[in-house]
């Protein structure tokens, strides 16, 4: 494959852990990006015992457009039949690589991954490419897709967490594509044609949509070439028009401020939604330490106030996900459903209490710093994964913010001070809507 | 989950069978009250896992402890009698770790990961939750509802369901056949006293272990796990129950009234050593849960959408292997014929050579990924030690004695029939959040 390399090579210095004891200096990350527009980013780490490979398209729930789930079924169907080999071959070629393949839909991509040796590497990047430049979509797979598919749209309407995480994006997002399933409408999903499937990967699969991530064991020379010779033929066809943006939800008042919706199981679950700054904005690093100290960790407020303190809840936390435009915090608690109903009167009751108290009673420097530790921590724990380094490098790609993302977290969250996630609370965590999602009938 | 947990495990018995890495060496020391320290120093991120392993799980529990084991492991957090309930996990979360705790067939444990510099605070923080939890009753009432919850969120996984309705059947009366969880009936009725009983009696140095791996200096961590723990005094070994001689008869079935269902087959085999663990886990590669494995061939082959769930369960009383495939109702016959024509050729004619290297190659990997953390990696140290595998075996498919398709043969032939086997079917709810 011939492909013209007059490319820029950034070399990104990642940020070292001061003060950790034996600290080395991190692995140099290298990006370049090819004439047909792919971006492709990676990092040898010698004393990683594998590698993965994340390709990040920008086929998510945001792009779907009235096709609601098509991005999943699209993506799920990649991995049949393509332009030289039938759904058996790529199936033994998928076994052949020794690790594993997946394929995850989220809000603003899909994210295809895979967790591979260094004896492996050049094959697994093949499948991966070859996948994705050469999906035949034949009909066993499409259907095996929408089968898929179709169980994840039903249990985001079934399952206690996902039911109340949609209600409450829908009640947050008035206008962003954050509102959206994103486990996709299966009625859309039940009846949607090859050639709906087909035009959706012609006019997104293309190199300007697509960040390819290595991180591991493999030399970066050996991965830019590989790469380069696996995807570097993408059809490069113009990118679709700009979608737009999310973060401009106009709504004032959150609607319905407080609802009620029946799933099945034996929990119930009550959440509580905000708005939340995207990753990008300044408020972020504030915004996640204001989320930590509220519902992260078992020292958390939420934690202390309902299991500690009253025995309520066994899962009790907050999710605040890092989206390129504004998006949301949901923390919740979740019961049996056969407590009596007063528990869960309470439980509700003291979940607005705590999201109050942080602007009622702000953070104190030690919950501060409670919180910095633990996310930073956290960071640290994750970085151990080849794959999570390969995702956080695509994200930074893929987000166009560079290092601000990860790389200088520790930094960004050092810099916040108590004042600011005051100001943050308060500008955030002023108003908020409650979702409780329960059984029709409690379990005994 | 736990047969990647014990391929690891058995692949990091052997060097030859781990791939290049971060570069580390083992120290270890069995303290004079019984507890063994394993510290494994690595190279890389400036972070440690810590792991505390004690015999408490659900197989030492005795008639009246239902859900003893499990109902300790969270009493844990609760306060100590040095610490106010919440403080150890306030204190862990400033060093930038998550305290967490588990309850398995055998033991139970308490882990963490925090950064390097941080691991003398935590082991203290670990060792005092071991040592001197207070396991009031006012605790015990209040932490009732909350492991009630958790009861109830776990019910919502089919897979879950059928696995402890094989273990039921497959160990009538013993611990190994309870819910780790307890059941909610046994809970309820469960009292401080009891709680606190299995606790003086199980949650002791002997037979337990330490694993500590990470960016650390070995010698340095032995020294402190020594201070920090040497002074937890041991109580005479509690005797592991004896298992139950014979499996418990399925019930005939009724197909539960739900469109899809998790069909379960479970095998149970006692006395296993070093050689036969290996040779299980490559049943299982064989069998199905290795990708190209005969199960999922099969079933591909049948136009099921997913993928069987194959694994080998390692106990100190033996191991299990386990098959669940979830289905349409209509298909119900067609997947149970399927499961059973499997298994029967596994048991009536030898696998090829090259299903035997596949199935170790897919080992190998499991053992690779496995390490690539340091919480893994005490994890799988851990296992070992619990299983008593130190100094294991051969590596699966090594021409020199390792284990051969006539091996997996010889322990199909003894696992795979009706008198060593259980059988389950359990409905598929929609809201299945684990399939």
């Amino acid at each position: 494959m011939r492909v013209r390399s007059v490319f820029t090579a950034t070399i990104v210095l990642w940020a070292l852990i001061r003060g950790a004891a034996g600290a080395e200096p991190e692995p140099a990350v290298v990006s370049r990006t090819t004439a047909s527009g792919l971006r492709i980013v990676a990092c040898h780490d010698p004393e990683a015992p594998v590698a993965a490979i994340r390709v990040l398209v920008r086929a998510g729930v945001a792009d779907e457009g009235r096709s609601p789930g098509i991005a999943r079924v699209t993506a799920w169907a990649l991995l049949g039949a393509n332009e030289s080999q039938s759904r058996e071959s790529v199936a033994r070629e998928i076994d052949a690589i020794g690790g594993s393949v997946t394929v995850d839909i989220g809000p603003d991509y899909t994210a295809i991954g895979c967790n591979t040796t260094a004896q492996a590497f050049e094959h697994a990047a093949w499948v991966l490419g070859l996948a994705l430049r050469g999906a035949e979509f034949d009909s066993r797979s499409l259907q095996e897709a929408r089968s898929a598919a179709l169980e994840v749209a039903r249990r985001e309407r079934s399952d206690a967490y996902e039911a109340a995480y949609l209600a409450v994006r829908q009640a947050l997002h008035d206008a962003s594509p954050y509102r959206l399933p994103f486990g996709g409408d299966p009625v859309v999903i039940s009846s949607l044609p090859r050639d709906a499937v087909v035009a959706f990967h012609r006019s997104h699969y293309v190199p300007a949509n697509v960040v390819v991530a290595v991180y591991g064991c493999v030399p970066v020379q050996r991965c830019m070439e590989s790469v380069e010779r696996s995807f570097g033929d993408l059809r490069g066809r113009p990118a679709p028009r700009p979608r737009w943006l999310p973060g401009a939800d106009s709504r004032r008042a959150y609607e319905p401020p407080r609802s009620e919706i029946i799933v099945t199981g034996k929990s119930a679950l009550i959440a509580l939604g905000v708005r939340a700054p995207a990753v990008s904005s300044p408020d972020y690093a504030a915004f996640a330490l204001a989320s930590a100290i509220l519902g992260q960790g078992k020292a958390s407020r939420l934690y202390r106030r309902t299991r500690e303190a009253l025995g309520i809840g066994y899962s009790v936390g907050a999710l605040y996900p890092a989206l390129e435009g504004e998006g949301h915090m949901m923390a919740h608690i979740e019961v049996s459903s056969g407590r009596p109903p007063e528990d869960l009167a309470r439980a509700e009751r003291v979940l607005v209490e705590a999201v109050r108290s942080m602007t009622a009673a702000p953070p104190s420097e030690a919950e501060v710093e409670r919180a910095r530790r633990l996310l930073s921590g956290q960071w640290l724990v994750g970085r151990q994964r080849a794959a999570e380094r390969a995702l956080q490098m695509a994200r930074a790609l893929f987000y166009g913010v560079g290092s601000k993302m990860d790389e200088d977290l520790p930094a960004a969250l050092r810099a916040v001070t108590v004042q600011d996630v005051e100001r943050v609370a308060r500008r955030y965590l002023s108003r908020h809507v409650i979702v409780v999602a329960r059984p029709a009938s409690p379990s005994p | 989950m736990i047969y990647l947990l014990v391929a690891a495990t058995l692949a990091l018995a052997h060097p030859l069978a781990l791939g290049e890495g971060a570069q580390s060496a083992t120290a270890t020391r069995v303290l004079p009250n019984g507890l063994k320290v394993v510290v494994r120093a690595r190279t890389g991120l400036p972070i440690v896992a810590l792991d505390l392993w004690v015999l408490a799980g659900t197989g030492m529990e005795t008639a009246g402890e239902e859900g003893a084991a499990h109902f300790v492991e969270h009493l844990l957090f609760r306060g100590t009698a040095t610490r106010a309930s919440g403080e150890s996990d306030a204190a862990v979360e400033a060093l930038g770790g998550v305290l967490n705790a588990g309850t398995t067939r055998d033991g139970a444990h308490v882990y963490t990961t925090v950064p390097s510099s941080g691991l003398d605070e935590a082991l203290e923080v670990i060792a005092d939750m071991a040592m001197r939890p207070l396991l009031r009753d006012a605790d015990v009432d209040l932490e009732r509802g909350v492991i009630l919850d958790e009861v109830a969120a776990a019910a919502s996984n089919p897979d879950r369901a059928a696995i402890e309705g094989l273990m039921a059947s497959l160990y009538p009366g013993h611990g190994y056949g309870r819910p780790l969880l307890g059941s909610p009936e046994a809970l309820r009725r469960l009292d401080a006293a009891t709680v606190r009983s299995f606790h003086a009696r199980c949650w002791s140095p002997r037979g337990a272990v330490l694993v500590l791996v990470g960016n650390v200096d070995a010698g340095r961590a032995i020294a402190s796990a020594e201070r920090v723990f040497g002074g937890w005094g041991p109580t005479p070994a509690s005797q592991e129950p004896p298992l139950p001689a014979s499996l418990s008869l399925n019930p005939a079935e009724d197909l539960p009234a739900s469109d899809q269902v998790v069909l379960g087959w479970a095998y149970r085999a006692d006395a296993l050593g070093g050689r036969d663990r290996l040779t299980l886990d490559a049943l299982a590669a064989v069998a199905g849960a290795a990708p190209g494995g005969r199960l999922r061939r099969e079933l591909a082959s049948m136009a099921l959408p997913g993928y069987p769930v194959v694994e080998a369960r390692q106990l100190r009383g033996g191991g299990v292997l386990s098959v669940l495939v979830g289905c349409d109702r209509q298909r119900v016959g067609d997947v149970r014929a399927a499961v059973e024509r499997v298994m029967g050729a596994l048991a009536k004619q030898e696998c090829s050579g090259e299903e035997i290297r596949h199935a170790a190659q897919w080992l190998a990997s499991c053992a690779l990924f496995d390490k690539e953390t340091v919480e893994g990696e005490a994890r799988s140290l851990a296992t070992a030690e619990l299983l008593r595998l130190s100094g294991a075996s051969s590596p699966v498919a090594d021409p020199d004695g390792g284990v051969s398709a006539a091996d997996v043969h010889a322990l199909s032939r003894r696992l795979l029939d009706a008198a060593h086997s259980a059988h389950v079917v359990v409905p598929l709810a929609r809201s299945g959040r684990q399939r």
